[in-house]
């Protein structure tokens, strides 16, 4: 069983950070993966993909600068 | 002006006092003109009932003008059938500029007492309104977390054969509830018949029974190889719990993908539980022989249940999405029928990725005997 829901969470909150640091000007633009640029062609999986990236990029930024701060003290006095 | 008003307010008398009344049609009138300011105002609220009021009427005016001219009380036989606030209103108005200023004051503080009352009164309506929509919105979770739950026996039996040996089933698709359907603002859980009615339609009992089932057989497993501890069955419930979690995210996210808006939450979530009818019967066969046969026999028949319950499981997970990525397409009344002809390469990605999941996620549940 080496699958728990605790490292579930972490698991997802790190997916959440990498997902969230994609810069739209500095990375995504130049891969042609851009919010803008994605929009041409609506219902492709790479639109969607961006898409989604845009609104983790709006949605999430606060969320989950709590989100981070309160993993590391828990892990700081937990574990 | 009076006597114009005067047949209106009188009140209807008796035939054998028509006399007295006459007489007292005259007295009052003189009592009007005379005694001005000196009319308590508030002095009809005092006034009980009409039929306690005639005979004074009667009697005390003939002695009025003799014995106590500033009696209020024939004044007072004139607003017998009327309302008491706004006779006084009248009568103030026809009086002294004093009675009326007072009368016209406390007349517009129960203007205001009555304004805010009803302020009030609204105020706590709309709070009872505030309160009636939380429960609606808490009955209707409830109805909906109850459509889940709404199984018998034979879709119980029928679901199981299903899950474990889906080919026995012919038809994937949900019947909806023709009844409803037409109606506006129904949510998924009414749009489709509950499990009592439907094979195909997703349940919670089977799921919830199963994964309780399964975390006490996982206990009785180490317990018979003395191994057990209570913890045993929390990190089981984490580990079955974080299976279900990950099935259903990336089952979201796949169906996000596709542009698919179908797939509602519980659904997944039922979908995904029923891989512990695969876990449960891959364990139950494993340990059946390990006891009664042999360890070794036992482990390989118990691995050999576990891969084929997999498979069966990411078969009738195809099957059932198919038919949820399809039910996007075709939205129709009544039963839609003949499979999809028209999925393109990214919805059998998705449903090959889902079927793909169920091995490692067996893998990782699976109770090692």
């Amino acid at each position: 069983m080496t699958l728990t829901l605790g490292s579930l969470i972490l698991a997802t909150l790190l997916t959440s950070n990498a997902l969230a640091i994609l810069n739209e000007e500095r990375f995504l633009s130049k891969v042609g993966w851009s919010y803008e640029q994605t929009r041409l062609e609506p219902n492709s999986v790479k639109a969607q993909i961006s898409r989604l990236l845009y609104a983790f990029r709006v949605i999430m930024r606060v969320p989950l600068i709590i989100l981070n701060i309160l993993t590391i003290l828990v892990l700081l006095v937990i574990g | 002006m009076e006597e114009s008003k005067q047949p209106f307010y009188f009140p209807p008398p008796a035939k054998n006092q028509r006399q007295n009344v006459e007489t007292a049609e005259k007295t009052t009138l003189y009592a009007y003109g005379t005694e001005n300011s000196e009319k308590p105002p508030l002095n009809n609220n005092l006034v009980p009932s009409p039929q306690l009021q005639q005979p004074y009427a009667t009697n005390v005016t003939q002695q009025m003008p003799f014995h106590n001219p500033n009696n209020i009380l024939p004044q007072e036989s004139y607003q017998v059938p009327n309302n008491g606030n706004w006779f006084s209103n009248q009568t103030a108005a026809d009086q002294g500029t004093t009675t009326f200023d007072t009368l016209v004051n406390q007349q517009a503080i129960g203007a205001t007492f009555a304004r805010l009352g009803v302020q009030y009164g609204s105020n706590l309506l709309r709070a009872g309104d505030v309160g009636k929509q939380e429960v609606q919105e808490v009955t209707r979770w409830l109805r909906l977390l109850k459509y889940y739950f709404l199984v018998d026996n034979q879709y119980v039996l029928h679901k199981l054969a299903i899950v474990v040996a889906p080919w026995l089933n012919k038809t994937w698709l949900r019947r909806r509830n023709t009844d409803v359907f037409e109606a506006a603002n129904i949510s998924t859980a009414e749009e489709y018949l509950p499990p009592s009615e439907d094979i195909n339609a997703p349940d919670l009992y089977i799921p919830t029974m199963l994964l309780v089932t399964y975390i006490l057989l996982g206990s009785l497993v180490r317990g018979t190889r003395g191994e057990f501890t209570p913890e045993i069955m929390g990190s089981m419930a984490s580990s079955c719990l974080a299976s279900i979690v990950l099935e259903v995210l990336v089952v979201k996210l796949g169906l996000f993908l596709i542009g698919s808006k179908e797939g509602a939450w519980l659904d997944l979530i039922a979908y995904s539980g029923y891989q512990f009818v695969g876990l449960v019967f891959a364990t139950v066969v494993g340990l059946f022989f390990h006891t009664v046969i042999s360890p070794r026999i036992g482990n390989i028949l118990s691995l050999f249940v576990l891969f084929y319950s997999a498979s069966m499981m990411a078969l009738f997970l195809m099957r059932t999405y198919r038919r949820v990525i399809h039910t996007t397409e075709v939205k129709t009344h009544g039963v839609v029928s003949g499979p999809s002809s028209k999925l393109d390469s990214r919805k059998n990605y998705f449903l090959l990725a889902v079927a793909v999941l169920q091995y490692p996620l067996f893998w990782m549940l699976r109770t090692r005997l």
